[in-house]
């Protein structure tokens, strides 16, 4: 398999007053045409600056990036132009996001939103490929019946208040999937929704996954959201990716220490366990992150290695790979 | 919708006679008598008396105001005791100055403050915003005599491009009246000579006008479209590839205005009643210059039908305000 995105030895680091955050130390992921990576990892751990840096949405400053490179395709996507990024935001990578109550523009209808997300990407397609715009109406409505949303027609005229959340959701899904985007990136696209809503939106953004032979970034804290859709899962923590394996092996033979915890940390619904079980301590601040390892001050099996060399992720079979000592 | 401006026109007379009758209570405890003063130094005892009954100014205070309100209902203002003219005919001469003095300056304020607001906070910290951050500070500071001065010396004096004072030059006749705006009436008659002399008049009073409205409106709407550009909707059209014009002037501006839009309406009330500054300077013959006039002789109808009449325009621009809130914000439109 090709690679569609190649993320190699990414730093970035957030300038305040109080100094630099380094947010994130050294990111290695790709991605394969048509595959699913689910990214996890807790709040704070920079999967979704992860996320942003690939749509080049981050203002810098703050950000600034220390080393490494994001290609996607044929596009180094840290040196790309603004034209670039035209030729490229919602029609070769698209975004979803966590929060479908604050990114639908309140004052605007869906179908002014919609139909300008369409609008947009006819700038980019020769004269004759362009949509006028009782095309564009038609295509906004067709992708809204797309995500299963009903009366798409009547629901252009509507604002984003009438809508309940997991409709905005699927309108958002709408949105980034009308320029038919080779690759989807998910922020957390059900952490504000609803549980059974949740499921839903879910199940709608596996099928269109598989129908569009899309390849997906998902972003989230829910083990189980991402192994709902996602082959694969990597995990992240406090700046670096610790442990990059097929859900299947992520989930039977965890090899981190870090990934162990997280598994172990999730309630078993037939179990008799009386307490949740947590990791010791918290994150590091990012200001002055633990030398070595990260996860060191929190980990069980740490020793004085851990806590003066970094621990490269390095592969332990073809599929599998940690960044830990002790694997 | 029926439902809405309904309540609003019933809020609206409440506030109307709720003005008059503190204005009304205001005026007549102020010092003077009127009577005395319009029958002059040398006049006898008799006389004042007879201009006492005249105007009703014998009898009490609640019969006084009983008459005067059931007068401002059948649109009797009184009369002026200075001119004897009905007060309704001399608001109906020098409303108009101002009016259109004050649409001018809105308009300027409007059409200056909203896009460099925008333009400095889309380019925060760069040298069009420190440029516009000084202008706005000099704007709310500058007081409106001394800055009218200025200009005058300058483009009226000095240069000779503009007229220094009045609506229009001296011989020229005004334009047959419709809405009794020159600028207005004169495109209607076809007479663009007549136009271009009004404009040319009205440029520099409106002007020093609008300076500190044009501030207050940039400032408010910079600090608007900063925050707008911070929201998640913001983001997510980007990430949706909206090009960054359309972003700005449509995703976030509509947003912004708001704000911003609240400030126009209070701005719009406080220029009607502040012109007086630069009426003087100008020579403009407005209602501020009427009303201050009529105040220095204790002659209180005028002084009342004037307040009456901003008071009801701020409530009238207060009450399209909220139409336009509606018309932008569609969350305010269904309760």
């Amino acid at each position: 398999m090709s690679s569609l995105l190649d993320i190699r030895d990414y730093r970035l680091d957030f300038d305040t007053f109080d100094g630099a955050y380094k947010v994130l130390d050294g990111i290695d992921l790709s991605l394969a045409e048509g595959e699913t990576l689910g990214v996890v990892g807790e709040t704070g751990c920079g999967k979704s600056v992860l996320a942003k840096s690939i749509m080049g949405l981050l203002p810098s400053p703050p950000a600034r990036v220390l080393s490494g490179s994001i290609m996607f395709e044929a596009h180094d996507l840290l040196n790309a132009t603004a034209a670039d990024w035209r030729a490229i935001r919602g029609q070769r990578i698209a975004m979803i996001f966590q929060d479908p109550m604050t990114f639908l523009n309140p004052v605007l209808t869906i179908g002014q939103q919609v139909c300008d997300v369409i609008a947009a990407q006819q700038g980019s397609k020769p004269k004759a490929a362009r949509l006028d715009r009782a095309a564009i109406r038609a295509h906004a409505t067709r992708i809204l019946e797309l995500v299963r949303l009903p009366d798409a027609a009547e629901l252009l005229n509507r604002y984003p208040h009438q809508l309940s959340g997991g409709m905005r959701q699927r309108v958002l899904i709408a949105m980034a999937l009308s320029g038919s985007p080779r690759l989807l990136i998910a922020d957390e696209p059900t952490t504000a929704l609803d549980v059974t809503i949740q499921a839903q939106v879910l199940a709608l953004i596996d099928d269109l996954v598989q129908r569009l032979k899309l390849a997906v970034i998902m972003i989230s804290h829910d083990l189980g959201a991402v192994a709902a859709v996602c082959r694969r899962i990597a995990v992240m923590y406090a700046g670096t990716v610790v442990e990059d394996a097929p859900t299947a092996e992520l989930l039977a033979h965890p090899r981190h220490p870090y990934t162990r915890g997280l598994l172990a940390a999730l309630p078993d619904i037939d179990g008799d366990q009386a307490t949740l079980v947590g990791i010791a301590g918290s994150i590091p601040n990012l200001l002055t992150p633990p030398q070595g390892c990260r996860f060191h001050p929190r980990c069980p099996l740490a020793d004085g290695r851990c806590s003066n060399e970094k621990p490269l992720l390095r592969r332990l079979s073809e599929i599998h790979r940690v960044a830990c000592h002790h694997a | 919708m029926v439902l809405f401006v309904g309540k609003r026109l019933l809020l609206f007379g409440f506030m109307l006679l709720g003005l008059l009758t503190i204005m009304f209570l205001i005026t007549n405890v102020a010092p003077g008598d009127p009577a005395k003063l319009m029958a002059g130094q040398n006049a006898t005892q008799d006389m004042v008396e007879t201009i006492r009954r005249e105007y009703g100014l014998d009898k009490s205070l609640p019969e006084q105001y009983a008459v005067y309100i059931g007068g401002v209902l059948r649109g009797d203002l009184g009369r002026s005791i200075v001119s004897t003219k009905p007060v309704v005919e001399e608001l109906l001469r020098y409303f108009p100055a101002t009016f259109e003095l004050v649409l001018v300056a809105m308009g300027l304020g409007i059409l200056i403050g909203v896009p460099f607001g925008m333009l400095s906070a889309v380019y925060r910290d760069s040298w069009i915003d420190h440029a516009t951050r000084i202008f706005s500070v000099s704007g709310v500071a500058l007081p409106a005599f001394w800055f009218g001065l200025l200009l005058q010396l300058y483009f009226a004096v000095h240069l000779e491009w503009l007229p220094v004072s009045g609506r229009l030059e001296l011989i020229t006749p005004p334009p047959e009246p419709v809405s009794r705006l020159y600028l207005i009436d004169s495109l209607l008659r076809g007479e663009f000579d007549t136009f271009r002399e009004a404009f040319q008049h009205i440029i520099l009073p409106a002007l020093v006008l609008s300076f500190p409205c044009l501030a207050s409106i940039l400032r408010v709407n910079r600090a608007e479209m900063l925050e707008v550009l911070q929201s998640d909707y913001i983001v997510a059209a980007r990430a949706n590839g909206i090009p960054a014009f359309r972003i700005i002037t449509v995703y976030a501006l509509k947003n912004a205005m708001l704000p911003t839009l609240a400030i126009i309406g209070l701005r719009f009330g406080w220029m009607l009643g502040s012109t007086v500054l630069v009426e003087t300077v100008f020579d403009w013959p407005g209602i501020g210059l009427y009303a201050v006039q009529s105040a220095l002789y204790s002659d209180f109808k005028p002084v009342l039908g004037v307040t009456l009449l901003i008071g009801f325009c701020f409530i009238f621009i207060n009450f399209l305000i909220d139409l336009a809130y509606g018309w932008l914000d569609p969350r305010l439109r269904t309760q």
